[in-house]
């Protein structure tokens, strides 16, 4: 069957040239870090050259800590419940802002920080999935504790004012957090270029490991240690390191700053082929945020459920998100899929998932009764 | 929580050939216009379907001295799940008397859409499957200008003796009748192949079975007994003293 993948905003595939990389480090040069003996130098070295790759990937000044973590959703977590711990339960402060569309692993955790006593503010997207960030700075108050906005919505691809939302937390003086898991490799990141305290990011969106992510902290903030262990990570997440993650992680950081410039527009291309040729549809919908995400592409067909359209073009070997009652997912979206391109995209690809989704909605249109099957397509 | 809690559980994967095959190459989809013939009837069913956002719409087109169903199509804004239980309950309906519709049980429905025996309908999905029966059987009311009530006691509880619900009822009511033997001498309901005695008495399962119909006939008359107590006892007020204060007494 032939497999197309179009769902890099959920993960992607690990680049070869990371799982090289990273091999020797599972089978060879196994050692842990913190051992004095050859195969701990080992370790030791990579450690050193890839948490180089990471600073330069995300612009970091070296004063400033970037510290290795399963994953954003980790990192996230870290973040709003050490604001918890340190802010809100110390009776410092009681309220949180974040935006109504972030990840799961924001939205539960301020679930929880909510049910905990404290007050949280859930910042509205428009029709085109954008925030305001006016709104940030209507929601401040003197008790708030943290601003927390992801940088791009993996769903529709928007990408969130951060800067002036960075701005308008450096005036209030309160600390800002954003998600890039879905910036890193598909817009330029720099960490000293916005205001930004706390940034979280996993490799597995950027073609590197899953179980490897990170969160930047700035110098001068703090936070109550996640993993009470050894000297790992300044103590402040313990645990034997993951040196083989931390070097795909690395190597992934490097491919995706790198080759920045040259990929994007190549992908960027793509998508515009593809949304150009999905317009004539009948139905459709294409959600178009003013600031995109140059791979993503989410669109709604009227009268025709979106699961019935992923099943079909899975069933056709192509595979892309969906977010439907059906499926019972737990997303901010409802009804609508998404399309995320990556760089092993190809135009064959591209061309094969068009008259698919020509097909399928042909097919379902005879199905639905909000589409005459007798016109368009 | 248990190990079954912990690996992801998506739907599709339960989905069985015979549901694939419905969704794929859909047999029945799109509408019937009305026929504007004296011996033909168009019914009619429109529903949304709560908590799964379909929008779903059932046509038959029924002959009119025959009362069978020349053809059954539906429309649907939903899953591929309600696409292939509305194609299963059209094909099912396609041909048959509008007074057997009632006898497409969602029992008989899953059965169409499993393969092997240890196929399950997830949970979640059954509502599909009863929302669609309950419009075909709207369907039929429709037809029959009858109510749903009206429409499920004309129901065949023994197919063999074609022996309807409202009449089994009836008779176990009348006769007072306590064992299966009893409701077999007097309508001869469950003499054949008794599947409809009980659950695996026979070949195969149905929806109502003979001993539910006594169980429910026995709990109609304890409660009947209770209600009658009750109105016996006499109030608070009414009580004597020591009636008054005996359920405080610890002796």
């Amino acid at each position: 069957m032939k497999s197309v993948y179009l769902d890099n905003n959920t993960t992607t595939m690990i680049d070869p040239a990371v799982l090289k990389e990273m091999q020797p480090y599972m089978s060879k040069y196994y050692g842990d870090a913190l051992s004095p003996h050859f195969l701990g130098k080992e370790s030791r070295q990579a450690l050193e050259t890839s948490m180089q790759k990471i600073y330069a990937g995300i612009d970091t000044n070296k004063e400033d800590d970037i510290i290795i973590t399963s994953g954003a959703t980790e990192s996230n977590n870290w973040v709003l419940k050490s604001i918890y711990m340190d802010e809100i339960i110390t009776g410092k402060k009681n309220h949180i802002i974040v935006s109504e569309v972030e990840d799961p692993s924001i939205l539960s955790a301020a679930k929880w920080i909510e049910e905990m006593g404290a007050k949280v503010t859930y910042l509205k997207v428009d029709d085109n999935g954008m925030i305001d960030a006016e709104e940030v700075r209507k929601a401040m108050t003197d008790k708030t504790a943290l601003v927390s906005v992801m940088w791009a919505n993996p769903y529709s691809g928007a990408l969130f004012p951060v800067a002036e939302i960075g701005e308008i937390c450096e005036a209030f003086e309160v600390p800002f957090h954003t998600d890039a898991s879905q910036a890193i490799g598909k817009t330029p990141v720099s960490t000293q270029a916005l205001h930004v305290d706390f940034m979280s990011f996993t490799a597995h969106t950027f073609h590197g490991p899953k179980g490897t992510g990170a969160l930047y902290i700035k110098k001068g903030r703090k936070l109550t240690p996640l993993l009470h262990a050894g000297k790992e990570m300044g103590g402040l997440r313990g645990g034997t390191l993951n040196i083989h993650g931390i070097v795909g992680m690395g190597k992934a950081m490097e491919h995706a700053s790198d080759a920045l410039d040259f990929e994007i527009p190549e992908v960027r291309e793509l998508r515009d082929e593809l949304e150009e040729a999905l317009q004539s549809l009948p139905g459709i919908s294409i959600q178009t945020p003013k600031y995109r995400l140059p791979n993503t592409l989410s669109f709604k067909i009227h009268g025709i459920d979106s699961e019935a359209i992923a099943w079909y073009l899975n069933e056709a070997g192509i595979a892309l998100y969906v977010s439907s009652a059906c499926l019972d997912q737990d997303r901010s979206t409802a009804n609508t899929l998404s399309i995320a391109l990556s760089r092993y995209t190809t135009e064959e690809e591209i061309g094969y998932t068009i008259q698919t989704v020509k097909d399928t909605i042909k097919k379902l249109s005879k199905v639905s009764p909000h589409i005459d099957p007798k016109k368009g397509l | 929580m248990s190990k079954a809690d912990l690996i992801p559980h998506i739907e599709w994967d339960d989905y069985t050939t015979h549901i694939k095959q419905r969704i794929k190459e859909p047999q029945y989809a799109g509408k019937i216009e009305n026929p504007n013939a004296d011996d033909k009837e168009l019914v009619k069913v429109s529903k949304s379907i709560p908590g799964c956002a379909a929008d779903l719409h059932l046509y038959w087109l029924v002959d009119k001295h025959s009362h069978s169903i020349i053809e059954a199509r539906y429309e649907i804004e939903g899953c591929t799940f309600t696409i292939a239980v509305a194609e299963t309950v059209c094909h099912l309906s396609k041909s048959k008397k509008v007074d057997h519709i009632v006898n497409i049980s969602p029992s008989r429905i899953e059965k169409e859409l499993l393969v092997n025996d240890s196929d399950k309908i997830p949970e979640k999905k059954k509502i599909c499957i009863d929302e669609i029966y309950t419009m075909n059987k709207e369907a039929a009311c429709i037809y029959k200008g009858v109510s749903l009530e009206e429409l499920e006691e004309s129901r065949i509880v023994c197919e063999c003796a074609r022996v309807s619900l409202s009449t089994l009822k009836e008779v176990i009511r009348l006769n007072d009748l306590t064992t299966v033997e009893q409701i077999t001498d007097y309508t001869k309901a469950g003499a054949f192949c008794r599947s409809c005695v009980a659950p695996g008495e026979g070949e195969e399962d149905r929806d109502i079975y003979l001993v539910d119909l006594l169980k429910a006939y026995a709990k109609e008359k304890e409660d009947k007994v209770a209600e009658e107590k009750e109105k016996e006892a006499p109030g608070f007020k009414e009580m004597s003293l020591p009636q008054k204060i005996k359920p405080w007494i610890r002796w």
